[in-house]
C-alpha cells in the first residue's frame, strides 16, 4: 500500500546508525509515521517544521512502513535567528506529535497549522496566533473549549461572560461562576473575557493541554517546553 | 556454533559505531587470523584506558588534566570556542582557522531527548567564562534546530556578562554548486554575503 500527501515534518528520532523514524502530519491521513532508510544523512532536509511530499509505503496497515520525503519548503528557514519564534515552532512540532492520533485527517487544522508556520517569519503578533492555535489543537485532538456565547454556560441575566469550568471548558457568567470562583479559570479579554492577559490566555490553554498530555507518559516533556516558551513571553513582553 | 568468547567478542564489537554483527564478525575473524594486530589492539585499548583523561577545564580528552591546549601559552586566552562533541574540536584544530581556547559542550540542549541545560556543559561555561578573561565567545554548534536552541540560550546567558557572542557562518560548503543546494542553505548564503 502507497501514499502520498504533503505534509509537515513533526518528529525526527534516530533509528540505528543511519536511519530514523519520522512523525509527518499530513494533508490527507492526518500524523503519519515511517522509517526513513538513511535519513540521518540528510539532516538538511529533515528539520522540524520543513513542509514535505511523502510517499508512504507498507505492505500491513500494522506496519511502520517506510517513507521518502522530499522537502517543498522549509519555514525554518526565516525563524531560524528568533529565539522566540524557533521556541514556538518546536514547541508546535512536539505537541502536535504528542497529540495528534494517527491516519484521522484533519484538513482544516492542517491548512491552518501549515499557514501558520509559513506566516511566523513575518509574523509579529505571534503569541495571539499561538493561543489560537492551541484553542485549535485541543479541539483537534476532542478537548475543544466552548468559549463563546452561543455555545457557553446559559446565564438567565445575560451577564457577560467571565470564568471558564475546568471540567467541562464552557464559559460561564460571573453571576453563575462566583460560587466556585476558587475552582474557576479565568476566561481571558484575548478570549471574550473582561480581564486578563496573555499569561491567563497560556494558562487557560495550559490547563487543558496539561490534561490532554497526561496520559501520554513520553510526551509529558513537552509541557517543560511549553514553560520555556512561557517564560520567553515573559521576558519578551 | 561459534566459540563463546569469540562469540562475546563479536557482541562487543557490534556495538561500535559503524559496525553492524556482520562486520563485527569479519573483524573478530581477521583479528583472530592476524595475531600480530591483536596483540597491538590489545594493548592500544588499554594504553587508551588508563592514560587518557577528560581535561577538567574544557572536556577535551587528553593524555594529561588540564589538556594540551588549555596549558599551551601560545594560544590566545581572550577567544574562546564552544563545540558540541570533542570531534568538533578535533575538526576545529584540523582546519588551523583557531588558536584560542575551547569548550566541549558534550551535547546539545533537545526536548524530545529530554536534555536541558544543566545535562551539557552549560553551567561549566558559564562559570568558566565569568571567572576568565574572555573577550569572546565563537559558539560552533551544528546548524540545525537543536543547535540553534543551544546557541540562543547560549547567547542569552552570555550577553549580560558583556562578553561579544559570535556565531560560525552558514552558507555554500567548498566545491558546491548552486543547483544541487537546498533552500535553507541557499538562504543563509544570501543572507551572509560578503563584498569583494
Amino acid at each position: 500500500m502507497q501514499r502520498q500527501s504533503e505534509g509537515i515534518l513533526l518528529e525526527i528520532r534516530a533509528h540505528g546508525e543511519s536511519s530514523c523514524i519520522c512523525k509527518v502530519f499530513t494533508a490527507e491521513y492526518g500524523l503519519v509515521a515511517g522509517l526513513v532508510k538513511g535519513g540521518r544523512r540528510k539532516k538538511s532536509e529533515l528539520t522540524e517544521g520543513n513542509v514535505v511530499q511523502i510517499t508512504h509505503s507498507r505492505r500491513l496497515e500494522t506496519q511502520l512502513g517506510s517513507l521518502r520525503l522530499e522537502v517543498l519548503s522549509s519555514p525554518i528557514i526565516r525563524i531560524f535567528d528568533d529565539m522566540a519564534k524557533l521556541q514556538i515552532l518546536r514547541y508546535q512540532c512536539e505537541l502536535m506529535a504528542a497529540l495528534l492520533p494517527e491516519d484521522m485527517p484533519q484538513p482544516k487544522f492542517y491548512d491552518r497549522t501549515k499557514f501558520m508556520l509559513e506566516t511566523l517569519g513575518a509574523e509579529e503578533n505571534y503569541w495571539a496566533h499561538l493561543a489560537e492555535w492551541e484553542l485549535d489543537i485541543l479541539s483537534a485532538v476532542g478537548f475543544g473549549l466552548s468559549l463563546t456565547p452561543e455555545n457557553a454556560v446559559p446565564c438567565p441575566d445575560n451577564s457577560p461572560l467571565y470564568y471558564v469550568s475546568p471540567r467541562t471548558g464552557r464559559a460561564v457568567s460571573k453571576t453563575m461562576g462566583l460560587p466556585y470562583h476558587n475552582k474557576m479559570l479565568l476566561l481571558p479579554k484575548f478570549f471574550g473575557g473582561q480581564e486578563g492577559g496573555f499569561l491567563d490566555v497560556f494558562s487557560l490553554t495550559g490547563h487543558f493541554l496539561n490534561h490532554a498530555l497526561a496520559e501520554l507518559a513520553p510526551y509529558k516533556k513537552t509541557l517543560t517546553t511549553r514553560q520555556g516558551l512561557i517564560d520567553t513571553m515573559k521576558t519578551l513582553t | 556454533m561459534i566459540p563463546e568468547p569469540l562469540e562475546d567478542l563479536i557482541r562487543t564489537l557490534a556495538k561500535v559505531p559503524g559496525l553492524g554483527r556482520r562486520s563485527a564478525q569479519r573483524a573478530a575473524l581477521y583479528l583472530l587470523t592476524h595475531q600480530e594486530h591483536l596483540g597491538k589492539l590489545q594493548a592500544d585499548l588499554q594504553t587508551v584506558q588508563l592514560k587518557t583523561k577528560t581535561c577538567s577545564v574544557c572536556s577535551n580528552i587528553a593524555m594529561e588534566d588540564p589538556c594540551h591546549i588549555c596549558t599551551d601559552p601560545k594560544r590566545d586566552d581572550s577567544t574562546l570556542c564552544v563545540v558540541e562533541e570533542i570531534a568538533d574540536l578535533w575538526a576545529i584544530e584540523r582546519s588551523g582557522a583557531f588558536s584560542g581556547r575551547y569548550h566541549v559542550l558534550g551535547g546539545l540542549l533537545s526536548a524530545i531527548d529530554g536534555i536541558g541545560p544543566d545535562d551539557i556543559g552549560i553551567p561549566t561555561l558559564l562559570k568558566r567564562v565569568t571567572d576568565g578573561n574572555f573577550a569572546e565567545v565563537i559558539i560552533a554548534l551544528s546548524a540545525g534546530v537543536d543547535g540553534q536552541t543551544t546557541a540562543h540560550l547560549l547567547s542569552q546567558k552570555l550577553q549580560p556578562l558583556g562578553i561579544k557572542v559570535t556565531a560560525l557562518a552558514k552558507g555554500l560548503p567548498m566545491g558546491a554548486e548552486i543547483d544541487y543546494m537546498d533552500e535553507g542553505t541557499l538562504n543563509f548564503a544570501l543572507q551572509g554575503r560578503k563584498s569583494f
